[in-house]
Parts: structure tokens; sequence; C-alpha cells
């Protein structure tokens, strides 16, 4: 059943520039959706949208959007907050940096459902995310964590609240390569075993090619192309998305001519 | 390799057109100050200091012939605080003026000359941060004399050491940066790099925190002045005027205390929501 | 005219900690061809560069210059840095920061101009944008003009350190064409950093390939790529996700593992770390990799 449906989402910024412009796009339960552009698309300001996490000075002009059948989205406002959580870039920074990762779970468990045995809870969680050692990690501080271990933590506070839709913003970039392996498939098993849908904002069309199965590009607000992942690489339909793919040295993608930057 | 430096904004040519007023607090400010530098100035050549009584009698209250009513000794009150105007206002200026001037080179040369230069500043700044600004001043000019001279010498050096702190942090930042790495591969010296370089980039922090200064330097000042350290008499300055009126307060004539110390909270303030604006600006 | 950084350790000292960010590395520069230097964070390639460039002492070993001398001494060493606009003086128009090199080498006014505007064309700049600032530029465009800065004076080696990173995906692929481009038309040295094997895969004569502070190996790209021997270099290359949904990816583990000295699980810290030759000109810092 559809999960997510989102159509004419137009967000504008200072001075009524129009940064996104009809943004439409659905996601399935137990699928990956990804939205590639590069800086300046307006991906990332969609993704929190969805979320009502706008910053000040931008707004969402218009858009309705469905998370199981219910519409929480309305007129581009949050009507009623969806069961559906966030990661980010730059996970160390993501978290707070001056309280241990324990407390920080514990807070959140605590708000989530009042248990006495939170510990536990968070121990299990921090096991479900690959953590070798949940009572170490727990007793540490985010920056004597390493990127990768706090991104871990940061997958399992968002699956904490058991959401329905897991939106994650450019989760792996600034990874090691190696670790962002071992995140993309902790998010992949992640989806297999939860049934949850997820929308993987990215600029890197290795990491989308390998995580999502379906695909929509977008450039300078407006989305270009929405299909399945296979034929987004291999019978791509807008230029734009053949540019990216030649970028990325893929022989659908359109030779670059060099010219010179204007 | 670098820390990220904020270059996103620049002191750039077309400084004029980014210095638009936008806000009616600086606006206001601006006109304020203004409007008191005028007057500071045109008031005592056209009208005289009064120095001396006008009046027989004393403790006139605000009238038309007197808008700030008489002290005491039968001076116009709005005269002297024109008269003290001067002193105050070119006071803060210059305490500002100075203090950016001698506590930038310090905090450059702190930044740039390696372990031993950075570590005698430091120490020093770490002392003179230890006293509190008006205890300072009044140790200070204890031991040189009760003058004004060296009343604003020791302003300058009780907020010296903020200055400094502030540009060596702000020069350490801007010498970590890619720019200045690519200086060093270019050949330039250490000398060079922290004139053409550091300095100009990190000057905008020192220069906002000047004005700050400036407003401080005005209360600091006027309070040294009102315990006697300061200007003495008969020339006017602010805070000696109100450490005159008090008693008259006490007595039910307001006005000689009341007038000098809104002139000094005007001109603090605007220094300050001056200083305010400029920080937005630049940002 | 060769770089040679003989037998490199540099190790922090922070509040009584010791720290090791790079133990032992040796590497050549050479003009004309480019030394890649991979590895993931804390493998020390950063330290390397900085150190390479002059910006950095080494805590032991030698950086020197060996062979005939092709121009002055002054500025043998030029850097590309990862983030262009930062890399500029915010202060100062972007033709002052191009024609700067040649400034501090004594060129006179008339010769530098004359280089600037060569170089300009070069880089594939429009020259009117030479009197901008830096923070009214792109990123690509202010990546060019730190490539013609760094190239104006002739430079022996140029050290790329990571100079696409921060770039959007299409503005990369024409960055990356361009030094290639300039490479064989300057005869310069790159030493390229990058975590990014695609990057590497584009630019790379030769790969070092780091781990945690040493080299674990190093030997023509091709070889690297196609054929690695040593674990890490496998895992790495493995690691990259193909931007095509049909190829297979290999390198997922789904459980974080402890770090360890030997990616592969092994002993090398303890067994003498020397590099072994498993090929022509190709040497890997494994035992057990010289076993089959």
């Amino acid at each position: 059943m559809t999960l997510l449906a989102v159509d004419g989402l137009s967000i504008d910024g200072p001075g009524g520039r129009h940064i996104v412009r009809d943004f439409a796009i659905d996601v399935e339960e137990g699928e990956v959706v990804g939205v590639v552009g590069e800086s300046g698309s307006g991906k990332t300001l969609t993704a929190l949208s969805l979320l009502g996490l706008l910053p000040s000075g931008v707004r969402a002009a218009s858009g309705e959007a469905h998370l199981g059948g219910v519409r929480y989205l309305h007129k581009g406002r949050i009507q009623e907050r969806p069961h559906a959580t966030m990661i980010f870039q730059n996970p160390t920074a993501a978290l707070n940096p001056t309280m241990r990762i324990g407390a920080q779970l514990k807070r959140l468990l605590v708000f989530l459902e009042k248990r006495h045995d939170w510990r536990t809870r968070a121990e299990a969680l921090l096991d479900s995310v690959g953590i070798d050692e949940p009572r170490a990690v727990m007793s540490r501080y985010p920056h004597q964590l390493s990127g990768g271990m706090n991104q871990r933590v940061m997958i399992a506070m968002a699956l904490a609240a058991e959401p329905r839709l897991l939106i994650a913003d450019e989760p792996t970039t600034g990874l090691d390569v190696t670790v962002q392996a071992q995140i993309l498939d902790l998010i992949r098993v992640t989806v297999t075993t939860r049934g949850i849908g997820v929308l993987f904002v990215s600029h890197d069309m290795g990491v989308i090619a390998q995580t999502c199965h379906r695909v929509a590009v977008m450039y300078d607000g407006e989305v270009r192309e929405f299909a399945g992942v296979d034929e987004i690489f291999h019978a791509p339909r807008a230029d734009y998305t053949r540019t990216l793919l030649a970028a990325a040295g893929q022989p659908s993608g359109r030779v670059d001519d060099g010219t010179p930057a204007r | 390799m670098a820390t990220v430096v904020d270059t996103s904004v620049a002191l750039r040519g077309n400084l004029a057109g980014r210095m638009r007023l936008g806000d009616p607090f600086a606006y206001a400010a601006f006109v304020l100050l203004g409007l008191m530098i005028v007057l500071a100035v045109a008031v005592p050549l056209l009208f005289g200091t009064a120095d001396v009584a006008q009046e027989h009698q004393g403790l006139l209250p605000p009238s038309l012939d007197h808008p700030f009513g008489t002290d005491k000794y039968g001076r116009d009150v709005f005269l002297r605080c024109m008269s003290a105007a001067r002193v105050d206002i070119l006071l803060g200026l210059g305490v500002a003026a100075v203090t950016l001037l001698i506590g930038t080179a310090l905090g450059a040369l702190s930044a740039t000359f390696g372990r031993a230069v950075d570590m005698v500043v430091m120490r020093v700044t770490d002392i003179l941060l230890a006293f509190p600004g008006i205890i300072l001043a009044l140790i200070i000019t204890a031991s040189l004399g009760k003058n004004a001279w060296f009343a604003a010498s020791a302003v300058v050096i009780a907020f010296l050491p903020l200055v400094v702190r502030l540009t060596r942090s702000k020069a350490l930042e801007v010498r970590s940066a890619d720019f200045v790495a690519a200086a060093r591969l270019s050949g330039t010296s250490t000398t060079r790099i922290a004139v053409e370089h550091v300095l100009p980039n990190a000057f905008k922090y020192p220069f906002v925190q000047s004005t700050l200064i400036a407003s401080l330097a005005i209360l600091d000042f006027a309070a040294l002045s009102f315990l006697g350290v300061g200007v003495q008499p008969p020339q006017a300055e602010w805070g000696g005027m109100i450490a005159e009126g008090v008693g008259d307060t006490l007595g039910g004539s307001w006005w000689p205390a009341f007038f000098p110390g809104l002139m000094v909270l005007l001109a603090a303030a605007s220094f300050q929501i001056i200083g305010d604006w400029l920080d937005r600006r630049l940002r | 005219m060769e770089l040679r950084l003989d037998d490199i350790t540099v190790v922090y000292r922070r509040r009584g900690v010791e720290t090791r960010a790079v133990w032992g590395v040796s590497l050549r520069a050479r003009r004309g061809e480019t030394l890649a230097l991979v590895g993931e964070s804390g493998s020390g390639k950063t330290t390397m560069a900085k150190v390479a460039a002059g910006l950095q002492k080494a805590t032991t070993g030698a950086v020197s210059w060996q062979g005939p001398a092709t121009g002055p001494a002054g500025q043998r060493v030029q850097m590309v840095f990862q983030h262009p606009v930062q890399s500029l003086n915010p202060l100062w128009r972007v033709d002052r920061s191009v024609r700067e090199p040649l400034r501090r080498a004594g060129v006179p006014q008339r010769e530098a101009t004359r280089r600037v505007t060569e170089m300009t064309g070069r880089v594939g700049l429009d020259p009117a944008l030479l009197d901008r600032y830096p923070g009214e530029l792109s990123g690509g465009q202010a990546q060019r003009v730190a490539i013609a800065r760094a190239l104006v004076g002739g430079p022996e080696i140029v050290i790329l350190d990571e100079p696409t990173a921060s770039l959007d995906q299409t503005v990369r692929a024409r960055i990356l064409a361009l030094l290639a481009d300039l490479q064989s038309s300057t005869g310069a040295g790159y030493l390229l950093i990058s975590h990014d094997i695609s990057t590497v895969r584009r630019l790379a004569t030769r790969i070092a390939v780091m781990y945690r502070g040493r080299i674990v190996e190093t030997g023509p790209a091709s070889m690297i790529l196609d054929a690695p021997r040593h674990p890490y270099t496998s895992a790495l290359i493995a690691a990259v996700p193909v931007a095509d949904p049909r190829v297979p990816w290999e390198g997922r583990r789904a459980r974080a593992a402890p770090e360890s000295p030997c990616p592969a699980g092994g002993q090398c810290e303890e067994h003498g770390q020397g590099l072994h030759a498993v090929g022509t000109d190709h040497l890997v810092a494994c035992t057990s990799a010289t076993i089959h």
C-alpha cells in the first residue's frame, strides 16, 4: 500500500523566491525512494518540509502529503505530526555534544513511553543497528565516537519511535567509504525487517544506484524524472538525468564537452 | 586541513552600499549621536561653557532661559552638559581608537610570532583582566595622580586586554585558513602574511568590539570622574556633574544630576546600538 | 626533479597523549605523473600532504629534492585545496590571488600580467571573473582560480588535496578533465590526496594506499585498482558503490567491526610491517598477501 504520497509541494524562500516547484512523489512500504540532485536542487529543503522542519525565512507555500492514507500536510502546513523520523548528514554534529549517548537515548525513550526499563530497551536498540558493545557506546560522548558509530546511534534514535517512514538526508556523505557501505547495508536490512519506507536524499549516483528502488531526479527545484532505478540508469528520459549519469561515468550518459566555466 | 573562515562576508569595495541603514533603532542612534556631537561643538562656541556662575541664585528649575535648569552655583546645566559632551564623547572615541590600534597590533603579534611572544602577551593580559575595569582604572589613577589624561590612559589599559584577546583568537583562526597556507607556499614571509592576510581578515571583529568599548569607556570615565579621580573642576564632565548634583537631588532639586545622567545614558546607548548594527551588517 | 619523502614519521603530542599520524612512510613525487595517496579518515594522508608541502614538520624523516633543477628554487611545490572559496583571500580580487606567486618570486609586473592572462585562458576561466571576489564565484570557478594560482609559477609538483570533493558532480568531471589536461601541457607532477576512487581512477599513474599511518600497498594505478593484493585495498575498492544498479555490490558488512591494526585481522603491527614486492613495482605490506 502506498505509504507516502506527496503532491504539489512548493517551497518559497525569502522575498518569495521559488525554491521548489510542484514536487510530487510516492513511497511504498518496504521501498527506498531516492531523491538525487546537486547543490541548489532543493532536495534537502523538500525533505525538511515533509516534517515541518523548514528554517525561518523559508516556507512551504502549497502541498499535500498523505502518510498511510491519512493527510498530514495540507497547503504546505503540518496538520498533525506524521509517524516519520529523519536522520541527517554529519551525525556527530546532529547529536548533543554535552550529553553521553546513554543519556540522550534515555531522554528519548522516556519521552516516547515512560518505562523504567529504558536501559534494556536502549541496549536492544543499539544492538539492532549493529553496535557490538552497546554499554561502552552509551557511556561515551559523541565526539569520542567515530562518524560511523554516531550515525548508527542516530539511526537507532530514529527507529526508537517505530516510524513508518524514515527520511535520510545525505546520511553517508562525509563518512569513510567502508563505513558508508556498512550504514547503507544497515538501512537496507532495516527496511526489509521492519517494512518501513525510506526517502533517501543524496547527490551520489553510486549510492542511489545501489540503495534505491525508485529515484526522483531533481534540478533547480523541480522533479525532472521519477522512475525505477534501472530505468533511470539505463533508459533515462530527462536530459538532466543524462548529464548526471555522464558525470558519474555512465555509458547511458551524454558525453560532456568540457566548455569553459562561465 | 583548515577551519572554516567566514568568507561570505568581506569588507569589499562596495562597502558604502552595504552600510545602508535599514534599522530604525540604528538610525535613531546615529541621529542622536550626530546631534550630540554637533551640539557639543557648536554650543560651547556660541554660548560659552558656563564654568562660572550666571545667576546669583542657584538651583533654578528648568525653564525657557535654562532648559536644564541651573546647578547650586548658578551655572546653566545645559551649557555645562554640552561642554562636558566634548570631553566624554571625545574620550569614548579616543579610547576606542587607541585600544583598537594597539590591541589589534598586539593581538596579531601574539598570534603570529610563536609561543614565546604569545606567552608573554597572554600572561600580561591575564593579569590585567584579573582586575575589574573600574578597580584597575582607580589603581592606576591613584598611583599616577588625579588627572583626565591619566584617567583616560587607565581606561585604555583596562580595555586593551579584551581587544588583544579577541584579535588573537580571530587571527589564529584566520592563520589556519587554506588561503594563508597558499600564501606560505607562494613564498610569503610570516610578517607579510600577518599584515596582508591575517590582520585585514581578522579586523572586523575588534572593530565592532571597539564601538562597544567606546560605550563602556564613557561609563567608566564618568564613574571615575564621579569618584573625583578623572576630570578635575571646573571643567564640566558628566560624571563630575552627577557627583555635584547628588546632594541637591536629596534636597528636591533633581535636575543638576538628572540631565548629565541622561546624557551618559544616551551617549553610551547610542554607541552600543551602533555597535550591534555594525555587528549585524558585517556578518 | 623529484620530491622525496623518506621514512617520514609524524607524532602529535597533545596533553601528554601521543598520536602517531604517520609511521615510516616514504614517497616519491615526479614531474609528469600523478601519485595518488588513498586512504580513509585517520590514514595519515592529509598529514603526508602537509609534510610534502612544507606546511608541517615531520618528527623524523627527510624531505628533499633530487635530480637536475629545472627552475628556480622557490615555489617548487604548490597546492590546490578541498574548499576552493576558502583557499582564496576573501578581501582580494581573485586576480591578485593568481598573481601573488609571481609577485613573491619577483616577476616584473608586465610579465606577470602576461602569465596570469595566459593561465586564466588555460584553466578555462572567463577573464571577466578575475575582477570578482571569491565569495562571488561558484565552487567550480573558484577552483579554476586556485588551479591557475597553483600553476602560474611553474611548480615542479602540485599537491591536490581532495580537489573535487566539495564540488557538484557535473562540475567535478570538468575539473578533473582540466587537471589531466594541464598535467600534459605543463608537465607538472601531481600528488593527489583522495578518498574517492573514481577521482583516483581518472588521474592517477601510481597509487599508494594508506591505513592508519602506514602504506599498505603501492604500485601502478591499473594494478592497484584492478588487481589489489592487500586485503584493505580490496575492501576499499569493493566498498565503493557503482553507479549502476545492475552491477552487484560487494563490500557490505552490517555490523560495526572494532578498529584493528590490520584490516584483515592479522598481526602486522607486531610482525614488522615492511613492504614486500609482489610484482614489478608492486609493494604490499601484508605477510598474508605474499603467501598466495
